[in-house]
């Protein structure tokens, strides 16, 4: 497989710039996701290294040599769309073996590889089907399997799971996780879903108007975002400004400690996750407005002394009903601090 | 609500739709049907039953067997001009995104805007006579020329609205990056999911290089003319039963391509699981 490098890559769409100065590195055999609300630019990086967009400005490294004027045709990537593009013209086999055939791989060997990833998915029964005959997520796994046939050096996948149902989802999210895993193939995973991000990738890259905000382990861009559209956009978040002065934080209508990595003075954005309150402490006092009944957890909505509203995951599932005031409690270890600016 | 209505007693919105419809219907079909009758009895003085032959049928093949035939081989060029002309046309107007693409685009149309009546007396003043060391006049070639020229349009559009349909742009991403050259991309996978399309537009274009006959009338000579032409001439002057039976088969003709249009339609619509 291939470490793959995008390097200072801009594009521009006449008076629009897509990507912005955008530099990327794939690990040999890792799967990195790239996030981030549509128009970002996501997707303008995944097509400028499968070579379908010719960057305006930068590189597009494989294994350190420079593939940017290559052709798609003779760039090996895999692809696959939300779409699938499945060939509706060709069974389910023919699909697969399409790319092996397209590159010269005898028959015999192309037949064998497009049945083993075919199995692989737990849809070996279904190679004789015509496309139209699937389901929406025996598609989705096709698809899989034709990108996955002829080696690629470089999986790009974008918005594979869009068109399927939650349920579904997440059957196949981790299936396709495995395979990615036992087939060590490097991958890019664009999605506008950071959560199905955060569970696929080894990595994430958070984009934002064609840069890169962020990229990290799934849990650094949750635990520690670096900056506050990164602490927005991943995961539910709660901003609260405070200013840090001798190791506490002053919320004005309460003061908490700081977290013991942060070591500067002066206003701050606190970032806390709906689940570092718990019901019952003694930090601050809140106004519930509205509950949430999710089944597994309950979601709260409630006000601040200062009138700010904060979404709270408690983790002792108390019930508490609109209207009530209650004291809750911050676990100021869990808390991210991102300096004011 | 509006269910419940329905099944509820007397309609009178529902009546008054059938009530149009049959008017409508009657009134296509009654020409057609009494063309046919013509055909089979010649005229309605004696009784109608006692006087039913084939031999208005039998007459008008045999007095119209050269314009039967010439309509025929007129129909397939053109309808092959068109495939070879227009399938390309379509897929690069839909592809390719440059200057004039849209006024290109509403250029295909123009054809089928202006009526046949005006392009035939066009095609006449420039054609009429030799023109660049050019003598197209009263030759088969400036006929089939028309023809194209009339029919094409509706293959560009078929063309361009199939590829639309099926997602054309991702499928040739796709074959591209599983290593397919632009020939391989076009006959393995363009070319197979566009094919009915391209057949439905195909039928059209024949049935209606058959039928043309404004722009024909101007530009054909006795020594080929076609169907319509002679269809024309044969209810001035032969008699009615013959003309009628000429008509009949022509109908029939149409009708056959219909049907085949439907079929073809049906079989788009399936192969691609109804999601057109």
């Amino acid at each position: 497989m291939t470490t793959v490098t995008v390097d200072g890559v801009r594009k521009e769409f006449g008076d629009e710039t897509a990507v912005n100065g955008v530099s990327l590195t794939v690990e040999d055999g890792e799967t990195v996701g790239i996030v981030g609300p549509s128009g970002c630019g996501k997707t303008t990086t995944l097509r400028t290294i499968a070579g379908l967009e010719s960057p305006t400005e930068g590189r597009v490294l494989f294994d350190g040599e420079d593939v940017t004027s290559v052709p798609v045709k003779q760039r090996e990537v895999g692809l696959l769309f939300q779409s699938y593009a499945l060939f509706e013209n060709m069974t389910v086999l023919e699909n697969v073996t399409f790319g092996p055939r397209m590159q010269g791989v005898p028959e015999e060997e192309g037949r064998e590889r497009a049945q083993r990833l075919l199995e692989m998915l737990d849809i070996e029964e279904l190679e004789s089907r015509m496309p139209h005959q699937l389901s929406g997520g025996q598609q989705q796994r096709v698809g899989l399997a034709r990108a996955l046939a002829p080696e690629p050096r470089i999986l790009l996948l974008d918005e594979p799971m869009t068109g399927l149902d939650a349920k579904l989802k997440r059957q196949l999210r981790s299936k396709i996780a495995h395979l990615l895993d036992e087939l060590d193939v490097t991958t890019l995973y664009v999605t506008h879903d950071q959560e199905e991000a955060m569970a696929m990738c080894d990595r994430v890259a958070v984009m934002n108007d064609g840069i890169v905000e962020q990229v990290g382990t799934p849990d650094t861009v949750y635990e520690r975002p670096a900056n506050e559209f990164v602490a927005d956009f991943i995961g539910t978040t709660n901003l609260l400004s405070g200013c840090v002065e001798n190791g506490h934080i002053d919320l004005e209508f309460t003061t908490i400690p700081t977290p013991e990595a942060y070591d500067q003075q002066g206003s701050v954005k606190v970032v806390a996750r709906p689940e570092v309150f718990s019901i019952g402490g003694d930090d601050l006092q809140a106004s519930i407005i509205d509950t949430f009944y999710l089944g597994e957890q309950i979601e709260l909505l409630a006000t601040l002394p200062n009138g700010q509203e904060i979404t709270l995951k408690p983790q002792n599932n108390i019930l508490v009903e609109p209207g009530e005031k209650v004291s809750i409690g911050i676990d100021t270890s869990r808390v991210h601090l991102l300096e004011d600016t | 609500m509006s269910n419940q209505r329905l099944g509820s007693g007397l309609d009178f919105g529902l009546i008054g739709f059938y009530v149009i419809c049959t008017g409508v219907l009657a009134f296509i079909l009654l020409p057609i049907i009494t063309i046919f009758a013509y055909s089979l009895v010649g005229s309605f003085d004696g009784g109608f039953i006692s006087s039913l032959t084939f031999e208005y049928y039998r007459a008008a093949l045999r007095n119209n067997s050269d314009p039967f035939l010439m309509s025929i081989q007129i129909a397939f060029v053109t309808t092959l001009i068109d495939i070879l002309i227009g399938v390309p046309a379509g897929y690069i107007l839909v592809k390719y995104n440059f200057r004039f693409n849209d006024l290109l685009r509403e250029l295909t149309i123009l054809p089928m805007a202006i009526p046949g009546i005006v392009i035939g007396i066009g095609v006449v003043r420039v054609w009429g006579t030799p023109r660049l060391g050019i003598d197209l006049a009263g030759t088969t070639v400036l006929i089939v020329a028309v023809h194209a020229l009339f029919t094409m349009p509706f293959i560009i559009q078929t063309t361009m609205s199939t590829l639309e349909s099926i997602n054309f742009r991702q499928l040739e991403e796709s074959a591209q990056s599983l290593g397919a050259g632009w020939i391989q991309l076009f006959t393995r996978v363009i070319l197979p999911n566009i094919y009915n399309g391209i057949l439905a537009g195909a039928v059209m274009v024949f049935a209606l290089s058959m039928g043309e006959f404004n722009i024909t009338f101007f530009v054909y000579s006795p020594l080929n003319t076609t169907l319509p032409i002679a269809l024309f001439g044969g209810f001035r002057t032969a008699t009615v039963g013959e003309a009628s039976a000429l008509a009949s088969l022509f109908i029939g003709i149409v009708l056959v391509s219909i049907v085949c249009l439907q079929a073809l339609s049906d079989t788009t619509v399936r192969s691609s699981g109804g999601n057109i």
